[in-house]
Order: structure tokens, then sequence, then C-alpha cells
């Protein structure tokens, strides 16, 4: 078994009739067990990433390997990718299918022609684990959109996947849904599972991940643990996503304040090191 | 999109029923409605309303707008039946007027016509309503699949179902967009609106399409929509017994109605 979940080599996908590839000699590597995060800016080939990720695009060259295993393109092999590679796009409405909330989330399960016992412990199961089960017989229309959302991942969780990936999960959701959501993450992580988001939200990034992908016009820019990479992007000048404020205010202390700790990757860890300084 | 009727559906105070009892009782019902005479039907109509807004606890303002919506279509049809225009008016005429060398005239006979489809009506109606109200569409679909209706009929009916919703929200959203620009502000304006709206959802859905398509395929789709439901349902002997002995006293009804009238 190979030390990372995904990887990609030398990947190009351009989308039929289009001037440029969306992805260009991608290659890639996500260690498995890992919070990941995936930033670049908009258009830079972060969904194309995630729909070839998950073999709903064909790569015109490279491969694609999970696990060590590369992705063939035959029936067979995409069902058992997709059991192992979930994604979660940025509208739930794009994935929620079925009438009612239970029913949504065992249409993964009814696909891999499960037994009805077993799936319906498995919607019970997820139902309790993503706090539903007093929406379970709603209809998915009468869901709050941070409920959609929440629905969207159980359907996805339930089929108990490997790597997860997430297209900007914390789109169009208040703090509260935000904070759920994101403890909703930590209980997925825990379970084993590798997660990559693909965010715009660099506060969000360095306050969660631990490992980050940078692109840039369809190409990986830079990857590495959370704090090198934010290192190496100040020094980029074309780097137009701007830096975590977290970072900015640490990078505005006096030197004397910075020179026992490292930079903090929350407001309680930037208190602690203020007051330990002082 | 009527999203009150479809919450009604999923709230009643019939949910727990299983959805076939509810389905067959209605059923029978609309049945009985199609071969009864009119004191029957009113019957029917005036029970089942019972049955809406006093057991479903279906609000009785909003079960009233419901049946005024579908009467007001009802009654408009209803003087062209009861009417009718000749050159010499039948000997059970109630009421006649010369109108362009012939005789326009209400008889006997039309008006029982008019008034037996009047009341044929008001009973099915109420039939359609009380499923409408009291069965929500995921489970009819699943009492459609128990009877073995095709497949593809039941996927379509619930991905039609789910993307109604959909798309009205677009159109929602769409419509207050233009309100909010002055979009309807004068008639030309308003017709001009509509267009547009029509234009771009026509356009977003096939958009809609296109990323549902990938959404699915994400999901593992297997050439079929399959889903689990859970089966949370009780049959009640309480309603059961009210049910079957109403349907039979209804019957002794018609009978003693044929008989004696």
């Amino acid at each position: 078994m190979s030390d990372y979940l995904l990887e990609m080599r030398g990947v190009e996908y351009s989308y039929p009739m289009a001037d440029q590839a969306a992805v260009k000699n991608l290659s890639l590597r996500l260690p498995a067990g890992r919070k990941t995060a995936l930033i670049g800016q908009n258009g830079c080939g972060k969904s194309t990433l995630f729909l070839l990720a998950d073999g709903l695009c064909r790569p015109q060259q490279g491969e694609i390997l999970l696990d060590g295993m590369p992705l063939k393109f035959d029936r067979h092999t995409l069902n058992r990718w997709r059991q192992r590679v979930g994604l979660v796009f940025q509208d739930p409405e794009q994935q929620l299918v079925a009438p009612t909330v239970e029913s949504d989330i065992s249409y993964g399960l009814c696909n891999q022609n499960l037994p009805e016992a077993e799936v319906a412990d498995r919607v019970q199961q997820t139902l309790a684990d993503f706090q539903l089960t007093e929406l379970a017989r709603r209809p998915l229309h009468h869901l709050s959109l941070g409920q959609k959302k929440r629905v969207s991942i159980a359907g996805v969780m339930t089929l108990r996947p490997d790597l997860v990936l997430l297209d900007e999960p914390t789109a169009y959701l208040d703090p509260v849904q935000t904070r759920n959501l994101l403890a909703e993450l930590e209980n997925i992580v825990r379970s084993g599972t590798t997660l990559l988001i693909a965010t715009h939200d660099l506060d969000f990034v360095y306050q969660w991940a631990d490992w980050v992908l940078v692109m840039q016009q369809g190409s990986l820019l830079l990857e590495g643990e959370t704090l090198a990479v934010f290192e190496k992007l100040q020094a980029l000048p074309d780097f137009e996503l701007g830096m975590p404020l977290l970072w900015q205010v640490w990078k505005m202390l006096p030197p004397q304040i910075k020179v026992k700790t490292i930079p903090p990757r929350s407001i309680e860890e930037l208190n602690v090191a203020l007051n330990f300084s002082i | 999109m009527n999203t009150q009727l479809d919450a009604l559906a999923y709230g009643n105070a019939l949910k727990t029923l299983p959805p076939g009892q509810k389905l067959c009782f209605a059923i029978a019902l609309l049945v009985m409605a199609m071969f009864v005479h009119p004191p029957t039907h009113l019957a029917i109509f005036v029970w089942l309303a019972i049955w809406v807004v006093g057991y479903a606890k279906i609000p009785g303002k909003f079960y009233l707008a419901m049946l005024l919506g579908v009467m007001s279509f009802l009654l408009t049809s209803l003087p062209a039946i009861a009417f009718d225009f000749a050159s010499v008016v039948p000997v059970d005429s109630l009421w006649s007027w010369p109108l362009w060398g012939g005789q326009i005239y209400l008889s006997t006979s039309g008006l029982q016509q008019a008034l037996g489809i009047l009341s044929r009506s008001l009973a099915s109606t109420a039939a359609l309503f009380f499923i409408i109200l009291t069965v929500p569409f995921a489970e009819l679909a699943v009492v459609l699949e128990q009877i073995r209706l095709p497949t593809i009929l039941t996927e379509i009916l619930l991905l039609c179902y789910r993307f109604i919703f959909l798309l009205a929200e677009v159109a929602e959203s769409i419509s207050i967009a233009q309100q909010s620009r002055g979009g309807y502000r004068t008639r030309w304006l308003a017709l001009s609106s509509v267009s547009l709206l029509i234009k771009q959802l026509i356009q977003r859905t096939a958009v809609r399409y296109q990323q549902i398509a990938l959404g699915i395929k994400a999901r593992g789709f297997n050439q079929e929509f399959r889903f689990w439901q859970s089966t949370p349902y009780k049959y009640s002997w309480r309603y059961g017994l009210e049910s079957i002995g109403g349907c039979i006293l209804l019957v002794i009804g018609e009978v003693l109605y044929q008989i004696y009238v």
C-alpha cells in the first residue's frame, strides 16, 4: 500500500471547445489521513481536479492512482472507485436526488446493491451521526441550506469512503452553520477518512488544514505543511488570494514577542503566545 | 409552487396511517362516486371533509380555498350543460327565452344532468384532495412501486417531484431579482420580464440538468433510481372500521335510494 492515498501523475484535461487546458501536467500526492486543503484563484482548476479525482472526467494524458491502483474507466472500476472516493459539491442541490432525507442518504447504498436490512441500518446510523434523525422523513425542499449541506455530506459518508473531496463546504453558510460543519468534519477525520477541501477561505485553511495544495492556472504551484506553504506564499508577489488574518497579525507583531513561539493557528493560540511573551 | 400543500401532506394528523390504507379508502370512494346518485355524492363529500379537516387536521380555510378554486372552474362549465338551444322547446322545459329565431331553454333533464355532474365532481374532488393532503408524494411513489407500476414511471414521477421545487425556487429568485430592478413597473415591462424569465429558466434548466447528471454519477448511479424509506406506519383499527363501515352504509343508502326514489 502506498503512503499516499491519491496520486496524480502528469494529468492533463481540457473541456470540449475550450481554448486552453483546465488542468495542465498536474502531478500531486495526497497523504492519507490528513486534513488537506486545496487553494487557488477562481478558474485555476480546483473543481476540475475534483471531477478528475472522482472519475467524472477522463484525463487526456497522465494517470490517477488510489492507494497505488490506477483509475480505469470501466464500469466496475468506476463503481469501486466512487465507493472509496466521495465527492461533495459546492451546491448541495446538485447531488440531492431523492424526495426525503432518509431516502437520499440511502441512494448511494442502494446503488451498491446492499441488502435492505444493511441499507436500513447504515441509514439509521448515518442519520444519528449527523444529527439528522429528526429530519429523516422530511422532504429535501423543506430544509435550510445548512441542513442540505449536512444531508449531502451524510449521503457521501454513509458509503464509508477513504477519501472525501469537498468543494467549498463553507460557501453560503452562516457562522453557526460553519462551526457545526467544522465539528462534523473533525468527526469524519477522526473516523480515519482523509479530507480534501477546495476553498477560497484562507482563514479557514490556516486554522483547519495540516497539508495544503496550491493551484495556479491548472498546475500545482506548491504543496506541503500549512505553515511552510504560507511562508512560501508570502514571498510570491503575484499570488492574489491574500494571507490569513492570524498570519498577518502575527507578522505585524514585534520580533521580541515572536521569538519563543511558532506562529499561532487560532485565536486561542495567539492569546497564549502573547501571554507567554509578555 | 404550493409548498404549503406539500407541507400539510407531510405534517397532517393521519401521517402515521399506512399510505396503502389511505389510498385504498380514497380510491374506493372515487370509484363509488362514478356510479352512485347525487345524495350519495354529497354524503361522500361531507364524510371526506370530516376526514380531512376533522381527523387529518388540515386547516378548514385552506381546504375550502382549494375546493373553491376547483369549483370555480366547474361552475363556469355548468351553464353550457344546463342550458340548451333549439327551435322547439321540449316538454320538460322549466324556462325558455326566444333568441335568433330559436329558443334558449333550461330543461329538467338538463338541470338534473348539471347537478349530477356537479355532485359527482364534488365527491371525486374530495377523494383526490384526501389523497393529496394526507399522502406525501414519496409515500405515494412507494405504493405505486408496490403495486408493480413500471419503474421508469415511478422514477420519472420522483424526479419531477424533486426538480419541480428546484425550478420553482429558480423562477422565484429570478422574479424577485426582476421586481427589485423595476422589471414589472408597467404592463409592457412585465410582459418583457416574463418572457426573459422563461428564457432564463430554460437555460438554467439545461445547466442544472448537466450539474445533476454529474452529481448522480458521483453517487454511483447504477442505471436505476433506487431508494430506501423507513415505514413507521401503524394500521389503525378505529379508522379502518370507520372507513369500511362508512362505505357499507353508503352502499346501503344508495340501494335504498334506487329502490324508493
